[in-house]
C-alpha cells in the first residue's frame, strides 16, 4: 500500500530523514514513534508532499507520489494533525465537507456523508452541525477534525500526533474510538506520537526512529517482547510487562463461576454447594450483586441477601477488558477474583488474577 | 419592532436625516431668511451629495489598492517587501494630510481629480497595514491544515486567509473611509466642493455658523459611516468568540 524506498531528507547540514525504507500494508495502523527530533513528523509529511524527500522515493498502491499532482495527492489521503486545524470561520458541517468540495460533489452526496461522519463518532449531528469550532472542547474538536480527514473516503489516514495535546481522559477515549472506527472502516493508517502506551494501545505495526534512522519495524507484541537494542527498550520503558498485558483482551480466561440467586434461603444453599468457600450472588435476572464467602456456619433460615457483600455493578469487569485494566481493578480492590459481566451487568463467569500471571508468562 | 426601539437603534441615521431635509428645504424655501447663519450657496443636500462622491471614490480605490497590496506583501514571493511596506505605511501615517493635498496640486492641478489621488494615496495604508497584518496572522497549523487537505494557493487564500483576516481587514478601512470622510473636507481648500466648503468659506469670512454648519454634517456623516463599517465587521467575524 504505502512504501518508503531509502528515503532521505537533510535540512542544511542535519540529516532530519536518513535512508528510511518501510512497508505498509492494506489496513494496517503503522505507528512511528521516537524522541523528538527523529524524523517521524518528516516522514509523515512526504507521504502527502508536505516535505519533498532530496532522495529516494515513496510509492503509493505501486505508483510514485511524483507522479500525482500536489493537491491530488493531498485530496486521497486524510490529513489529521495535532492542533486539529479546523477552520474557524466555518461550521463543524463546512469543515468536514472541505476535501469533497473540493472534489466538487454533488450536494445531496456531501450532505449524506457529513452526517454518516458525525454518527459515525457519536456526535449528534442537529446538535454539532452548525456549530463554529470555538463552541466545541478540545476532544470533539479532534473528532471533528478526524471526521474531517475521512470526509471523502481515503484509502490512507495520516495523523500528526493528533491527541497529543487531549487531557488524558478525552485521548483515551478518542484511542478506543479510533479502534472501534478502523474496526469499521479498515483505513491503512500512519500515525505519528511520542506516547510508547499509545503506540501500543491503537497499533498493529510499530516503527521506532532515532536520529532520523529506523532502528526497529515490528508488531507491537514483537517489540514489547524483543526490543532490538538498548535504545528500544529503554524508550519503551520499564513497565513493557504491563503495556503487554495492555493489548490482550480478558475473553479466554473467563472460567465459569457458580452462583446463587439472592432471595434464596442460606440452608438451601449450603446443601447445594457444601465445598465451596465462595459464591457470587445475582438477582433474579442473573445480574450480578454481591458474593457470600464462608458461608458454612450462616444461619440457614436467613435469605442470602440478607448475609451477602453487597457490591456495585462496576465492581466487575467486561470479558472486552485488557488484563492491564483487570490487574489494574485488582489491585485498586485487593482482590485476586472478578466477576465478569455483560453490558447489562448480567453476570458471565469470573477470572483469576494468578491465571492473568501464569498467562503472561506463556507469551514470552 | 416598537417604533420607539426602531428610533432609539437608527436614531443617528434619523437624526442626519431630519437635519439634512430640513436644511435642504431651507435651502430652496427660506433662502433669504437664513442668509449670514446658514451657508446657502448651494443646498446641503448637493454638499453632502459631492462629499460622498469623493469619499466613496477614494475609499474604492484605497481599499482596492491597499488589499491588492497587502495581499501581495504577504505571498512568498513579495515577502522581502513586507517591511519596507511597514516603514512606508508608518511614515505615510505621519505625514499632515493637507501636506498630502498640497503635494497633489501641482501635477494634478485645482479641483476634484487631485483630492481623489490625494485621499486615495492618504487611505491605502491603513487598508494596506491591516490586510498585511491580518494574513500574517492567520495560524500556520490552519494554513498547513488547508494544504495537507490539497487545497492549492488560490483556494487557501480565498477559502482560508481573507475570511479569516476580514475582520481585520474591514478594521483597515473602517479607519480608512473615516479619515477620508474627515479629509475630504479639506478638499474644498482646492475647490473640490463637498461639505469642507462652508467650514473653509466660514473660516474666511469669520463667520461661525458657517463652519458649524458643515462640521455638523461632516461629523454625522462620520459617525455614521463608522457604525454602518462597524455593523458590516460584526457580521463577518461572527465565527470568532
Amino acid at each position: 500500500m504505502i512504501e518508503l524506498k531509502s528515503v532521505v531528507k537533510k535540512y542544511q547540514n542535519i540529516t532530519a530523514v536518513n535512508n528510511i525504507s518501510l512497508k505498509i500494508d492494506k489496513g494496517e495502523t503503522c505507528v512511528l514513534i521516537g524522541p523528538s527530533g527523529c524524523g517521524k513528523s518528516t516522514t509523515l509529511k512526504m507521504i502527502n508532499k508536505m516535505i519533498l524527500p532530496d532522495s529516494g522515493d515513496i510509492l503509493i498502491n505501486n505508483t510514485s507520489v511524483n507522479d500525482f499532482k500536489d493537491y491530488e495527492l493531498r485530496r486521497s489521503i486524510g490529513y489529521v494533525i495535532q492542533s486539529v486545524g479546523l477552520f474557524p470561520h466555518m461550521t463543524v458541517y463546512e469543515n468536514i465537507k472541505t476535501v469533497p468540495l473540493l472534489l466538487k460533489w454533488d450536494k445531496k452526496r456531501m450532505e449524506k456523508r457529513v452526517l454518516e461522519l458525525l454518527e459515525l463518532f457519536k456526535m449528534k449531528s442537529s446538535e454539532y452541525k452548525d456549530k463554529y469550532p470555538f463552541e466545541l472542547s478540545g476532544g470533539e474538536a479532534q473528532r471533528v477534525g478526524v471526521a474531517r480527514a475521512l470526509a471523502a473516503d481515503p484509502e490512507i489516514l495520516l495523523m500528526d500526533e493528533p491527541f497529543a495535546a487531549l487531557d488524558p481522559i478525552t485521548r483515551e477515549s478518542l484511542q478506543l474510538e479510533l479502534i472501534r472506527v478502523q474496526k469499521v472502516l479498515n483505513k491503512t493508517i500512519v500515525f505519528v506520537t511520542h506516547d510508547m502506551e499509545e503506540a501500543v494501545k491503537i497499533s498493529t505495526r510499530v516503527a521506532i526512529l532515532k536520529n532520523g534512522g529506523l532502528v526497529q519495524y515490528d508488531s507491537p507484541e514483537k517489540l514489547l517482547t524483543s526490543p532490538r537494542d538498548f535504545f528500544v527498550s529503554r524508550f519503551i520503558g520499564s513497565d513493557r510487562g504491563l503495556m503487554k498485558l495492555g493489548r490482550i483482551s480478558v475473553g479466554k480466561m473467563v472460567k465459569p463461576a457458580q452462583s446463587v440467586c439472592m432471595s434464596e434461603n442460606m440452608g438451601d444453599v449450603i446443601k447445594k454447594y457444601p465445598d465451596s468457600l465462595f459464591l457470587w450472588v445475582t438477582d433474579e435476572n442473573k445480574r450480578f450483586v454481591g458474593w457470600i464467602n464462608k458461608y458454612n456456619d450462616f444461619p440457614a433460615d436467613k435469605k442470602v441477601f440478607e448475609v451477602m457483600n453487597e457490591a456495585e455493578s462496576l465492581f466487575g469487569i467486561e470479558s472486552e477488558c485488557s488484563f492491564r485494566d483487570v490487574l489494574e481493578k485488582m489491585i485498586r480492590e485487593g482482590v485476586e477474583l472478578l466477576p465478569v459481566l455483560d453490558s447489562e451487568g448480567v453476570l458471565q463467569g469470573q477470572v483469576w488474577g494468578r491465571d492473568i500471571l501464569r498467562m503472561n508468562n506463556d507469551f514470552e | 419592532m416598537t417604533l420607539n426601539s426602531f428610533i432609539k437603534k437608527y436614531f443617528l441615521f434619523l437624526f442626519f436625516a431630519v437635519v439634512l431635509s430640513g436644511l435642504t428645504i431651507i435651502y430652496y424655501f427660506y433662502n433669504e431668511a437664513f442668509q449670514g447663519y446658514l451657508y446657502l450657496r448651494s443646498s446641503s443636500f448637493h454638499l453632502v451629495y459631492d462629499h460622498v462622491k469623493i469619499v466613496l471614490i477614494s475609499s474604492l480605490l484605497s481599499i482596492i489598492t491597499g488589499i491588492g497590496a497587502g495581499i501581495l506583501v504577504t505571498r512568498k514571493s513579495g515577502r522581502d517587501f513586507l517591511p519596507g511596506i511597514n516603514t512606508l505605511a508608518s511614515f505615510g501615517q505621519t505625514f499632515p494630510p493637507v501636506a498630502v493635498l498640497a503635494l497633489c496640486v501641482p501635477f494634478a492641478g485645482f479641483g476634484f481629480k487631485p483630492t481623489i489621488i490625494a485621499l486615495t494615496l492618504y487611505g491605502i495604508f491603513p487598508v494596506l497595514r491591516n490586510t498585511a497584518a491580518g494574513l500574517e496572522s492567520v495560524s500556520a497549523d490552519i494554513l498547513e491544515a488547508a494544504e495537507g487537505m490539497g487545497m492549492n494557493r488560490l483556494q487557501i487564500l480565498y477559502k482560508i486567509e481573507i475570511p479569516l483576516a476580514a475582520g481585520i481587514i474591514m478594521g483597515g478601512v473602517r479607519i480608512s473611509v473615516i479619515i477620508n470622510t474627515g479629509t475630504a473636507a479639506l478638499g474644498a481648500t482646492i475647490g473640490a466642493g463637498g461639505l469642507g466648503a462652508p467650514i473653509v468659506s466660514g473660516l474666511v469670512t469669520e463667520n461661525f455658523f458657517y463652519v458649524i454648519h458643515g462640521g455638523l454634517l461632516v461629523g454625522c456623516l462620520a459617525v455614521l459611516t463608522d457604525r454602518l463599517i462597524e455593523r458590516a465587521e460584526v457580521l463577518i467575524s461572527r465565527h470568532e468568540r
